[in-house]
């Protein structure tokens, strides 16, 4: 066996090995006997730093390379191409780079890609296209609640996820699901109205003039 | 984002393996929400190795313990704590406390342990500046601008605030966490958890967890009837900011007689700030709003504001004259 400073390093953790199997005792009493052998020490698996995996972004299958920091959005925008969804502040403070992973909106800016690996992604792609819009875009045109549009393919998805878990919320549901997305141009009033009567549309009450 | 390595043990006892072969280079890594910042802004003391705990199966849930308490499982979402109905019936307080947290993106990947163990989100340590927090001997947040994350309650080496909301909330319901070490499980009142700016390992911290321990539960007893709480923020924004000032109260009640009371603040101070005397000149009293001035008068009588927040006494004690009030009409 070669010395290298990496086994030597593995092997310096039998000792920290030997204290762990006392936990062992602790968390799983009975079951300790049974169990099979303690793994050894040198069966620490080795750590992850770069890996290639597929995502399921809005039902279609991608596979991507990615390394253990790369974030979600880097892995949507930047290495699939999908760029639809912005990243504006990179810090979980403004929402503009919001997706659904597996229904529920998160921020892809603040969440590893490795964590989305196996769940379903949705993005504003998944929402409608030019030809095909969904009608939470198209009253969102009508009503002029994009203007600069940095924000709203975060908050159209958020918007998503609340009309599909409650066709019909009210105002202060529809502030509070939002409440996650800043529009620095502002158009608040607008948005919030958007997806009320997005609700209506969805519901067969109303129709998109 | 500091480059990482990442670890996915399948077990507690794996976790603890491998986080003391790497010593403080290592870390939990549970949502990540606050990680994630600390490592994109590259502070020294961010851990390297993260050992990602979600694969462990059986950390993540809420259910009763059958004598009236409730366990809940250290990796469940914020989320799922608010949306909880178990949780809305019982402790209806630290419901309310969480839909108060971060904004709903983030409740839906953060954690309650990690919201107890998450670092203080003063700006010049999240900033970067090798201050105490970050392996030098300098705290700027005592000298420079302190008027928002830091404490006016006084200080050791570092003055920032412990910024959790649920270790405040949890205190007026006497809960405990469990903690996976190496030599097995202990249990701490969340009073022992967080005593804030502690030094452990070599590194200021405000919880007492060692580098290579694990929070694995956190219990609340069963609420006695005639129990009320209360909690209350106060912030710039109804998002995303953190407690400038926060209250977390609760009162024993025997008809209106308050028999014991808990009076908690948050984010004036580098641990949940207990007031005791106010606790011991409420019990015995009869509850209504007669009490109010006494009791702000009796409050953080040993404030020790620095340059900029005396403010957040004034934001105090407005919040104990609310949370009185809000107590004494339901
Ligand atoms: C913009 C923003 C606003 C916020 N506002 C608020 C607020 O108003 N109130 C509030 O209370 N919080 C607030 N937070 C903090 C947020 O709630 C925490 O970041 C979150 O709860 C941390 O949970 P996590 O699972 O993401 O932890 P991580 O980031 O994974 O971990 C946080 C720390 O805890 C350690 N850790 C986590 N779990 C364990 C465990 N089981 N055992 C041992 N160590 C562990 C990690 O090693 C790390 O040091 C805010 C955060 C952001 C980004
Ligand atoms: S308050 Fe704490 S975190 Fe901030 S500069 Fe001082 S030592 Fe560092
Ligand atoms: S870019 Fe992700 S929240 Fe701002
Ligand atoms: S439309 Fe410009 S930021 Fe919202």
């Amino acid at each position: 066996m070669e010395y290298s400073r990496r086994n030597f390093i593995k092997a310096a953790g039998v000792g920290a090995v030997a204290v762990t199997t006392t936990v062992s005792a602790v968390v799983s009493g009975a079951e300790v006997a049974a169990a099979a052998p303690k793994p050894s020490p040198l069966a620490i698996p080795d750590a992850m730093n770069r890996e290639t995996n597929t995502f399921n972004i809005n039902g279609k299958n991608y596979r991507a390379e990615y390394e253990a920091r790369t974030t979600l959005w880097e892995v949507i925008a930047v290495k699939l191409g999908l760029t639809g969804t912005n990243r504006s502040c990179n810090r979980a403070s403004c929402g503009a780079c919001s997706v659904l992973i597996d229904g529920r909106p998160f921020y892809s800016c603040h969440t590893l890609a490795m964590e989305a690996v196996g769940k379903k992604i949705f993005t504003v792609e998944g929402l409608g296209d030019e030809k095909n819009l969904h009608p939470l875009q198209r009253v969102a045109h009508l009503y002029s609640a994009a203007e600069c549009g940095f924000c709203t393919p975060g908050w159209e998805v958020t918007a998503k996820a609340l009309l599909d878990k409650n066709p019909n919320p009210t105002v202060e549901q529809v502030k509070a699901a939002l409440s996650g997305h800043i529009c620095r141009c502002a158009a608040y009033a607008a948005i919030v109205r958007t997806v009320i009567d997005t609700g209506k549309v969805l519901r067969g009450e109303a129709e998109i003039a | 984002m500091k480059p990482i390595s990442v670890y996915r043990p399948s077990s507690v006892e794996e976790a603890i393996q491998i986080l003391s072969l790497h010593g403080t280079q290592a870390g939990v890594y549970a949502g990540g929400t606050d990680l994630l910042i600390q490592l994109k802004n590259r502070i020294e003391a961010a851990p390297t190795f993260l050992v990602d705990i979600k694969k462990i199966d059986g950390l993540r849930y809420i259910k009763e313990d059958g004598q009236g308490g409730v366990q809940i499982g250290a990796l469940t979402k914020l989320a799922e704590l608010a949306e909880s109905d178990l949780l809305a019936k019982r402790y209806p307080m630290l419901v309310d406390a969480v839909q108060h947290i971060s904004s709903p993106e983030l409740r839906n990947a953060s954690t309650i342990g990690g919201d107890m163990l998450q670092q203080v989100w003063c700006q010049y340590l999240r900033g970067g500046y090798s201050c105490y927090r970050n392996g030098g001997y300098i705290c700027y947040g005592a000298i420079g601008d302190n008027s928002y994350y830091h404490s006016a309650m006084g200080g050791r080496l570092c003055y920032a605030v412990y910024p959790g909301d649920i270790a405040t909330a949890l205190i007026p319901h006497d809960a405990k966490v469990k903690v996976a070490t190496p030599f097995g499980m202990k249990e701490l009142t969340i009073e022992q958890l967080v005593p804030g700016d502690m030094m452990v390992d070599g590194r200021l911290q405000s919880h007492v967890l060692r580098f290579n321990e694990i929070l694995t539960e956190v219990t609340i007893p069963a609420p006695k009837a005639g129990f009320k709480a209360s909690f209350e923020k106060l912030r710039p924004r109804g998002v995303w900011d953190f407690a400038m000032a926060s209250l977390a109260m609760g009162l024993q009640l025997q008809a209106n007689t308050i028999e014991d009371a808990r009076v908690v603040f948050g984010g004036i101070a580098g641990k949940p700030w207990r007031e005791t005397a106010v606790e011991n000149f409420l019990k015995g009293k009869t509850l209504s709003t007669d009490l109010t001035r006494q009791a702000l008068a009796m409050a953080l009588t040993n404030a020790a504001p620095l340059k900029y927040n005396a403010t957040k006494i004034d934001m105090a004690k407005g919040l104990l004259a609310s949370g009185i009030a809000k107590l004494a009409a339901v």
